[in-house]
C-alpha cells in the first residue's frame, strides 16, 4: 500500500492493468496470501495445531492486523497533514 | 457481523460440532467476499462523483483522504482473516482442539472490531458526503 502510493508509476500500473488500482491492489494481496499460504502449508507439517504454535500463531495474527491498520491509517493521516 | 457474533457465541460456550463451526466460518468468509465482489462497482464507479464533492471543500476533505483512503486498503485485511476461518475450521478438529477454537475466536474478534471501526469510518464519508453537497456540491 504504502508502495502503490508513494510511486505513482506502481499507482497507475494497477489502475491500467487492472482497471482500477484498488481492484489491483486487492488481487495482488489474495495472490500473496495464497502464495505465503502454500509455502507455510509445506514448511509446517507436524500433524494436529497445538495449543503452543496457536498461541504464536494467534499473537502473529493479533500484531499483524494491528500494524498493517497503524501504517494504512498512519500513511494516510501524515499524508493528509503535510 | 452478526454472523460472525453467532459463531463467536458457538464457539466461546463450547457447545459447537465441527459441521457447525465449520457451516458458520464458510458462511462469513463467503459473506465478506461478496461483500468485496458488490463494493467494486460502488467503490470504482458510483463513488466517484461523492469523492469529488467531498474533495472540494476543506471541512470534509479528511473524510476522503484519511477516512476512505483507510477503509478501502483496511478492508483487504478483514477478507484475508475471514478467509483464513474456513481454512482452520476444515482442517483441525474444532470440537477437540482447544487451540484451534482458541484461533477461532481471536480471529472472530479481530474481524467484529475491525467491521465496527470500517462502519464507523463508512458513517464519517457518508455524513462527510451529505455536508459537501449541502455547501453546494463542489
Amino acid at each position: 500500500m504504502v508502495i502503490k502510493e508513494t510511486y505513482k508509476s506502481v499507482y497507475q500500473w494497477l489502475a491500467s492493468t487492472f482497471g482500477h488500482h484498488w481492484i489491483g491492489h486487492g488481487i495482488l494481496v489474495i495472490l500473496v496470501f495464497i502464495l505465503t499460504t502454500y509455502i507455510a502449508s509445506n514448511l509446517v507439517k507436524t500433524g494436529e495445531l497445538s495449543e503452543t504454535r496457536a498461541t504464536h500463531l494467534l499473537y502473529l495474527i493479533v500484531a499483524g492486523t494491528i500494524i498493517s491498520f497503524v501504517i494504512i491509517g498512519g500513511f494516510f493521516l501524515i499524508e493528509f497533514s503535510i | 457481523m452478526i454472523t460472525s457474533g453467532v459463531a463467536l457465541g458457538l464457539l466461546i460456550t463450547g457447545k459447537v460440532s465441527n459441521t457447525t463451526i465449520r457451516k458458520t466460518v464458510l458462511i462469513i468468509a463467503i459473506l465478506v467476499w461478496l461483500s468485496w465482489f458488490t463494493v467494486i462497482g460502488v467503490y470504482t464507479q458510483a463513488y466517484g462523483v461523492d469523492k469529488k464533492v467531498i474533495k472540494a471543500y476543506p471541512e470534509t476533505k479528511a473524510a476522503h483522504s484519511i477516512g476512505m483512503e483507510t477503509k478501502e486498503h483496511t478492508f483487504y485485511t478483514g477478507l484475508i482473516l475471514a478467509t483464513l476461518l474456513p481454512l482452520i475450521a476444515y482442517t483441525t478438529d474444532i470440537e477437540n482442539n482447544k487451540a484451534a477454537r482458541k484461533m477461532l475466536i481471536g480471529i472472530l474478534i479481530l474481524l467484529i472490531v475491525g467491521g465496527i471501526v470500517l462502519d464507523a469510518l463508512g458513517a464519517w464519508i457518508s455524513i462527510a458526503a451529505k455536508i459537501a453537497w449541502s455547501l453546494g456540491g463542489g
